[in-house]
């Protein structure tokens, strides 16, 4: 068992260790809190020095840089921990793998700088396979994602409205290659404001009828493949 | 065979997706080239509730250590998925290759309560495996049984090629030994495989005994086709439980599980002797395992898994001889680690102050006991040896530690059972009501809640109830209804389960072969997960039960005769059935019977061997 404890000191005052992960395959059905019962329990194996909430039922402080929906792969997800002894980064990251499955991989360990409020945008790779997909849906596509307002029907806390999810699009591609669509893009990922790429795909399937066939032949994925800051630099 | 992205769209339509994804971390994964024996385990009901299973964990390890054998696990699809399994023709498949269960060599089921027969055979369905084991050619898997329900495994019996009765730790990798040298030597043909898995103690082949029947109905005899197939198939016991196999590590679901923690088994068998419970009876000797074999397991599993709550498993957790030292030495690591020790199964008469204050999940959580019965008369019946006093001292303790509320396990129908008894469950909940607010050290600023839950008495084989009879539905409702209207102090909260479901369980607890019929039946038309509410109907299986000529009363509510040939006297485990009939005879005197630890009385689960505690 690799050791990750630098120095067996406690700290004075616990510090937070971030962990950039990819998540994929499997992965991706289960729930946010799956995820943290999944990561608690990989880092206890690991070894790492976390620190326990106060109080009745102490639990350790782990902290997602952003919802993760069911149905999305990412191979860019970041978590905060905070721990009570100094470790090694590089051998967090080697006793954390060795003890996650092989689709939950850590890519980075570090002393982060930034908050996740810094992170503003996240980079997806959507890609949807359908029979109604035929000639010229590309044009079709484009120019309904592309018009602004873009209104879908959301429920809010407060209530059921139509919201534009337009400002919401830094950046949009799309490709077709036979029934299969392509969509890159750059939406927006802070608390303030989240896109979800689910709804893009609701817009689609509500408005020009693709994935309602055979679910056996039919199907979509999207993979998260980086996260930016306000002015579009790597977020950390 | 699906590929994976073929099923994504499925699973993003259906709850719990991470129910049937697989990938889990600790799951076993081999080389399909480099193993003999492929073998499914079943569990048939959900994968939430099949992973928290310990036989399963257990069986997964001792199977999985075996290099030639390949283990993998399979869970019934929840209605959502089934229904578009069968849309889309999915096949059901194992967790950990993927694979479809006919590409297995055994395909076994663990058969933990009655109530999951159906969904058992509408998992072989899916599988496009054959219900009937007489319509299963040389082409199918072995279909295996086993579990607490194979001690009378007579109504599934048709559809079994074996069963394993007992403990299967080592009996498993046995049969699987034995079925891969005769693929090897060339020997293999289905039916001199299971004649020759007949001779291995501890397995059961049901197609190999003439079933006869008396005019009556009841049962004539159950004769051996061949004189080398026992006359009565003798449980497998593990002879010593330190150097039993353990697992230590555990696949870690994704999702939420029952139980999701590390369960420790610390001893099998029970000491008491209570004569409605089958579990005290079927899992004798009393064997212990050591508290530094426990320690170290225990330290071991957290290790490998990270789970924060350890649950010391027994059928009575208090009679563990070393139960001191095993705490004191968890409690030497588990306070730091931030891990919670849980004790189920506690016993009124030897709860303590002091196990009050170390247990963590007793200091946060919530107290139950199991009295049984209202009066000390019925509770000598039953002998559940304990007084009120007892309880009285136990709920005390619970109280002067600043909890205010207290769950209460009762059963009705129980055999000798007079109306006062029930009487007797309204009063005493009354009593530890009384006791709180006599108690100065109480929490004075919450008031108390006692919850009372009463079950309904199933007679069940090998315990010294077998021959009684449940009372008749109306009777049980009506015994619901009259202790809904004793019970009018608001302070306590009167649980009590559908007695339709007891009635349910009570007809396959005691059932023949007869009952096949009405089980494909009932399977055919789509009756699944009886263990759940929601899908529970009475009334159909009462229509099915029409349907195929069976009479439920038969099985339920009728006293079987003291001498009839039962349908689960071709297996022994153990306990013989003159003592259960001595203990029978006892109940009627209101006559207790000590535990073991005061005194051997002779219930022959000695003779079995095996590293034991108590027995002589």
């Amino acid at each position: 068992m690799v050791q990750v404890i630098t120095d067996d000191t406690l700290l004075e005052r616990p510090r937070t260790l971030r962990l950039r992960f990819s998540k994929v395959g499997s992965l991706q059905y289960i729930s946010h809190l799956d995820l943290m019962r999944t990561m608690t329990r990989a880092l206890i194996r690991a070894r790492l020095p976390l620190w326990y909430t106060q109080g009745y039922n102490p639990i350790p402080h782990l902290v997602f840089a952003t919802p993760l929906s069911v149905g999305t792969e990412s191979r860019c997800e970041f978590l905060d921990v905070r721990i009570v002894k100094n470790v090694d980064p590089d051998a967090v990251l080697a006793a954390a793998n060795a003890t996650l499955p092989q689709e939950l991989r850590i890519l980075e360990v570090y002393y982060p700088e930034a908050k996740f409020n810094a992170l503003v945008y996240s980079e997806y790779e959507i890609k949807i396979v359908s029979d109604a997909i035929t000639d010229g849906y590309l044009s079709r596509a484009s120019e309904l994602l592309w018009q602004k307002p873009l209104t879908v029907t959301k429920k809010t806390k407060a209530g059921i409205r139509d919201v534009d999810i337009s400002g919401g699009i830094r950046k949009l591609e799309l490709n077709q290659d036979g029934n299969s669509l392509q969509i890159h893009a750059v939406l927006a990922a802070n608390s303030a404001e989240f896109l979800n790429p689910e709804l893009l795909i609701r817009i689609l399937k509500e408005k020009t009828g693709i994935l309602l066939g055979d679910p056996m032949q039919e199907h979509y994925s999207i993979l998260r493949i980086d996260d930016y800051t306000e002015d579009m630099a790597r977020f950390r | 065979m699906c590929k994976k992205e073929n099923l994504s769209t499925v699973l993003k339509s259906v709850s719990k997706p991470g129910r049937y994804t697989g990938g889990e971390f600790n799951q076993i994964i081999k080389k399909k080239e480099d193993v003999a024996v492929r073998f499914a385990f079943c569990f048939p009901d959900t994968y939430e509730i099949g992973m928290s299973n310990l036989g399963v964990r257990l069986l997964y390890e001792a199977l999985n250590r075996e290099e030639r054998v390949w283990c993998e696990r399979v869970y019934a699809p929840w209605l959502d998925m089934d229904e578009k399994m069968r849309e889309h023709g999915i096949p059901l498949t194992a967790h950990e290759s993927g694979d479809v269960l006919t590409d297995f060599d055994i395909v076994a089921f663990t058969l933990q309560y009655e109530l999951c027969y159906t969904t058992m055979l509408h998992m072989l369905d899916l599988a496009g495996i054959p219900m009937l084991a007489s319509e299963r050619g040389e082409d199918f898997p072995i279909i295996l049984g086993g579990g607490p329900c194979t001690y009378n495994a007579e109504p599934i019996a048709d559809f079994y090629d074996i069963f394993s009765i007992g403990e299967g730790e080592e009996a498993l990798p046995e049969l699987c030994r034995l079925y891969e040298q005769m693929k090897a030597d060339g020997s293999y043909t289905k039916a001199e495989f299971l004649h020759a898995a007949a001779r291995i103690p501890g397995f059961y082949v049901p197609s190999l005994y003439d079933v006869r029947y008396n005019e009556d109905g009841t049962v004539h005899s159950y004769t051996p086709k061949h004189p080398d197939v026992p006359k009565r198939v003798k449980k497998r016991i593990i002879e010593d439980m330190d150097k039993a196999i353990y697992p230590e590590k555990l696949v870690m679901p994704y999702i939420e599980t029952v139980h999701d923690r590390i369960t420790l088994e610390v001893y099998r068998g029970c000491i008491r002797g209570c004569r409605f419970c089958q579990a005290g009876m079927v899992y004798r000797p009393i064997r212990e395992k050591s508290p530094e074999t426990l320690c170290r397991q225990a330290k071991c599993l957290y290790e490998n898994t990270g789970y924060d709550e350890i649950s010391l498993i027994s059928l009575s957790i208090s009679d563990y001889s070393s139960l001191s030292e095993l705490t004191d030495g968890l409690l030497s690591w588990t306070n730091d680690e931030h891990v919670n020790l849980s004790l189920p199964s506690l016993r009124v008469d030897s709860f303590t102050e002091e196990l009050m204050e170390k247990i963590s999940t007793i200091r946060t959580g919530g107290l139950t006991f199991a009295p049984e019965a209202g009066t000390q008369r019925l509770r000598d019946a039953i002998n559940k040896n304990v007084d009120e006093e007892d309880l009285l001292r136990a709920v005390n303790i619970a109280f002067s530690a600043g909890k205010s509320s207290v769950k209460l396990y009762f059963m009705q129908g129980l055999p000798t059972e007079e109306m006062s008894d029930l009487d007797g469950i309204a009063d005493l909940a009354g009593k530890v009501i009384g006791t709180y607010y006599k108690n100065p050290k109480r929490n004075k600023a919450r008031g108390v809640q006692v919850t009372v839950s009463v079950s309904c008495f199933i007679p069940k084989p090998f315990t010294p109830f077998q021959w009684e009879a449940q009372d008749d539905l109306e009777t049980l409702e009506a015994k619901q209804e009259y202790l809904k209207d004793k019970i009018t102090d608001r302070r306590i909260r009167y649980h009590y389960h559908n007695a339709k479901v007891s009635r349910l369980e009570a007809v396959f607890a005691r059932g023949d072969r007869r009952l096949a019929p009405a089980l494909m039946l009932a399977a055919k038309e789509g009756v699944v997960f009886d263990a759940w509410d929601e899908c529970f109907d009475y009334d159909r299986w009462m229509d099915i039960f029409e349907r195929t000529g069976i009479d439920p009363a038969f099985y339920a509510n009728r006293r079987f005769g003291l001498d009839e040939c039962l349908p689960w006297d071709v297996i022994d485990c153990g306990v013989t059935k003159q003592y259960l009939r001595l203990e029978r005879d006892r109940a009627y005197q209101n006559i207790t019977t000590p535990s073991c630890a005061e005194n051997c009385n002779g219930c022959g689960a000695n003779k079995l061997g095996g590293k034991n505690r108590w027995c002589k």
